[in-house]
């Protein structure tokens, strides 16, 4: 039987591992989305020669700093066979600011181009070992994670950027070769776990 | 020689960047006050500071900047700021700590 020490042990590495690593193969999920469709994520390989999957959420301000930027990702490289979705694993009944509802409402005014996801029991989040918003997971054609890491280097003024680490990777893959830049820190806030 | 605190959640990547800016904004200002830094852990101590999002500075007890638009209670989150231009910040714009030093400064 395991001790309230083992089990808090256990609950903060849940939490705090990232299980997926560069070269690990895309774990599949099926997720609804604001849009009212439902979307599986080894469907969008079949016709995709890259795809970003993307931990994020409302409230955060990392998010917000940085949310134009990733939607500008996702309709500049869509003609280029990249497919990119944003997914919330937040618990909204702590952050109201990320429910579903919201997710909706933030999606309208932002005009996302991506399909925006509710990953409400948390499972993708913890399946990938994601722990921040924004945190970018991005496969090649093959479902391998060639890039995890930040959107690019400067949250603060996208003006000032002088690494789009995604961008890059995106880049790269599109040209059949490795990013030069497999993994950097996520930046932003912890996604919101569940009691 | 106004009360200067700081508070932060350790989480939020942006507090070291912010109390930087404090301390660079004071000594620019020619403030030499102490700045009291609190680092807020829990949900309860949340709610004792009246705690809306880290970073957050507030000079002689009033917040440099307004409450976050979202925000409904106390809570241990990021904060997010609003620049001049629109633009969502994790930190506190610059001319908002100057402001509210001058503010100070000059009652």
């Amino acid at each position: 039987m395991l001790s309230l020490l083992d089990e808090q042990a256990i609950k903060k590495e849940k939490h705090t591992m990232a299980k997926l690593r560069t070269g690990d193969t895309a774990l599949d999920f099926t997720l609804p989305a604001t849009d009212g469709q439902t979307y599986n994520l080894h469907d969008a390989f079949k016709n995709a020669r890259a795809v970003a999957v993307v931990f994020t959420c409302n409230h955060c301000p990392y998010v917000r700093a940085w949310e134009d930027r990733i939607n500008a990702i996702a309709r500049d490289y869509a003609s280029q066979g990249v497919r990119l979705f944003g997914i919330n694993s937040n618990n909204a009944l702590a952050y109201p600011a990320d429910s579903f509802e919201n997710m909706v409402k933030r999606a309208h005014e932002k005009h996302f181009v991506f399909p925006y996801l509710y990953d409400e029991s948390q499972s993708v989040a913890r399946s990938y070992g994601a722990e921040r918003t924004p945190e970018l997971f991005i496969f090649d054609a093959t479902k391998t994670l060639r890039y995890h890491g930040a959107p690019d280097d400067n949250y603060e003024d996208e003006h000032a950027v002088k690494h789009h680490y995604a961008r890059e990777a995106l880049d790269a893959l599109l040209a059949e070769r490795e990013p030069a830049l497999p993994e950097t820190k996520p930046v932003g806030c912890s996604i919101k776990w569940k009691p | 020689m106004p009360k200067v605190e700081f508070l932060y959640l350790d989480d939020c990547p942006s507090h070291e960047r912010a109390l930087a800016l404090l301390h660079e904004v004071m000594a620019e200002e020619q403030i030499q006050a102490p700045v009291e830094i609190v680092e807020v852990k829990t949900e309860a101590e949340a709610e004792q500071y009246k705690f809306y999002g880290s970073p957050t500075i507030r000079i002689d007890g009033g917040d440099i900047a307004p409450l976050p638009e979202d925000s409904t209670h106390p809570s241990l989150t990021c904060r997010a700021y609003r620049r001049a231009d629109g633009r969502i910040s994790p930190l506190p714009p610059r001319e908002l700590i100057v402001a509210a030093l001058r503010r100070a400064s000059t009652v």
